[in-house]
């Protein structure tokens, strides 16, 4: 059987990691954030632990309908047929300013248990797009292997859709120009990744 | 696709040009198996087989072709005329003849040589020949006999001409031009066919290449694998700030 070679993420990573709680950057493998002291403890004291099964849209606020959760699903599903490694999450939620989108995907993705027939793999590479009803502000957690390859400011443009479209009061519309845009940005990923294993392979 | 379906029709209207081309249009029909066209009925079945079959025997074992015509009348066609119109319908051979006949008239039966021969003899001495021949022919009593006697004549003046070095040259020639021209129709219709199929095949090529780079650049994409590591006691996700606010 042949083996499937695994890099280094700081061989391909396009930026640094910040801590989710106060936006210092921080080491891949730090245990703690050294600024404030975050953990994934800690988000566990600040949400609980029981999150609910994080399915593939998780709608706890009523805020599409049945018909445009079957367009966002055919979204998704199209999505896949293109980059069939990341697995997306979308969550509707009813948050307010107060709370931090950052912190409560980064509870969602870590806390959240594994859905029948998901592995660990696919947790690591699930993206969580969360978006708040109340305040209209969206946001993209990311696990561990599809951190890497996209940086915070690669997904601007793609919430920056959501966001607009969310102003307009078109919830739908913000879910499906996202992953549009994200799409994007991932085509552009996949070719800079082809190209860095090009110029190793040539090295 | 398109362009194929135009091709195929195309083609085939091409080649079906109609074998019955040459019988098509004219006004007698086509030739009569036995060489002799009587629709006046002047001469009885035995008659029209006696005359016949010589002329279908010179046919088979010499290629002189004889073919017998009896008219009511020509209007004021002169009969060269209506000769050549029966020569080029029916005629199975270079060298052959037309020997038309109207019932009742004093200057008939006419013997009427094809191109080849009219073409290649000097003139003169071909309307000598032809001439005696046919008095010949028209001293005969009866309108049957007459026609006889002037089927006979032809064929042997077809027979004599036909030993001769000119005309065997003449033909030999005339088979050379025919072949060649044939052959280049056949060139033209094939490089005009060719010409066409081309230029139906290159969009077809095109569209083959287009789909196949849309196939090939539309598949699943993967990322290299990595060796995760963890952070902040995160099991799968140690989080980041994208963040968009309305």
């Amino acid at each position: 059987m042949s083996e499937i070679r695994e890099f280094s993420p700081k061989r391909f990573a396009i930026a640094s990691v910040t801590c989710p709680s106060c936006q210092i950057r921080i080491e891949r493998d730090t245990k703690w954030c050294e600024a404030c002291g975050f953990t994934g403890s800690k988000s566990m004291d600040m949400f609980g632990e029981n999150p609910p099964p994080l399915l593939p849209i998780l709608d706890v606020v009523d805020l599409w309908t049945p018909k445009e959760q079957k367009k966002i699903a055919s979204a998704v599903k199209a999505f896949g047929k293109r980059f069939p490694q990341i697995k997306w999450r979308i969550c509707a939620v009813m948050l307010g300013a107060e709370v931090s989108l950052p912190v409560f995907g980064f509870w969602l993705m870590n806390v959240c248990p594994l859905n029948t027939g998901e592995t660990e793999e696919d947790r690591e590479w699930t993206v969580l797009l969360l978006v708040d009803g109340k305040t209209g502000n969206t946001s993209v957690t990311t696990g561990y292997r599809a951190e890497v390859w996209l940086s915070d400011e690669n997904w601007v443009p793609a919430l920056a859709e959501a966001s607009s479209a969310m102003r307009q009061g078109d919830t739908l519309q913000a879910v499906t120009n996202f992953l549009k845009t994200a799409k994007a940005s991932f085509e552009k990923a996949w070719k800079r990744s082809q190209a860095q294993l090009k110029q190793e392979a040539a090295s | 696709m398109s362009a194929l379906r135009y091709l195929i029709i195309f083609l085939s209207l091409t080649f079906a040009v109609s074998a019955d081309q040459a019988q098509s249009g004219f006004k007698y029909g086509e030739r009569p198996t036995n060489s002799v066209f009587d629709p006046t009925g002047i001469l009885t079945v035995k008659e029209a087989d006696e005359i016949a079959t010589p002329l279908v025997e010179i046919l088979k074992n010499e290629e002189i072709d004889v073919i017998v015509v009896v008219l009511p009348e020509i209007g004021t066609a002169p009969p060269l005329h209506v000769a050549r119109g029966f020569a080029e319908k029916w005629s199975q051979t270079e060298i052959n003849a037309v020997v038309l006949h109207i019932p009742g008239q004093e200057d008939s039966p006419w013997i009427f040589p094809g191109k080849v021969m009219s073409s290649t003899l000097p003139p003169d001495v071909m309307r000598q020949s032809l001439e005696e021949a046919e008095s010949r022919a028209r001293a005969e009593p009866s309108e049957f006999s007459k026609i006889k006697a002037a089927s006979i004549e032809a064929a042997d003046v077809m027979r004599f001409w036909k030993g001769s070095e000119v005309i065997r040259d003449e033909v030999k020639i005339s088979r050379q031009l025919q072949a060649r021209l044939i052959f280049e129709q056949r060139d033209r219709l094939i490089k005009l066919s060719l010409g066409i199929g081309a230029a139906a095949l290159i969009p077809l090529i095109f569209g083959a290449v287009f789909f196949f780079v849309r196939i090939k650049s539309s598949g699943a994409k993967r990322f290299p694998d990595l060796r995760v590591t963890h952070r902040l006691g995160a099991p799968y996700s140690g989080g980041n700030n994208a963040v968009s606010g309305s």
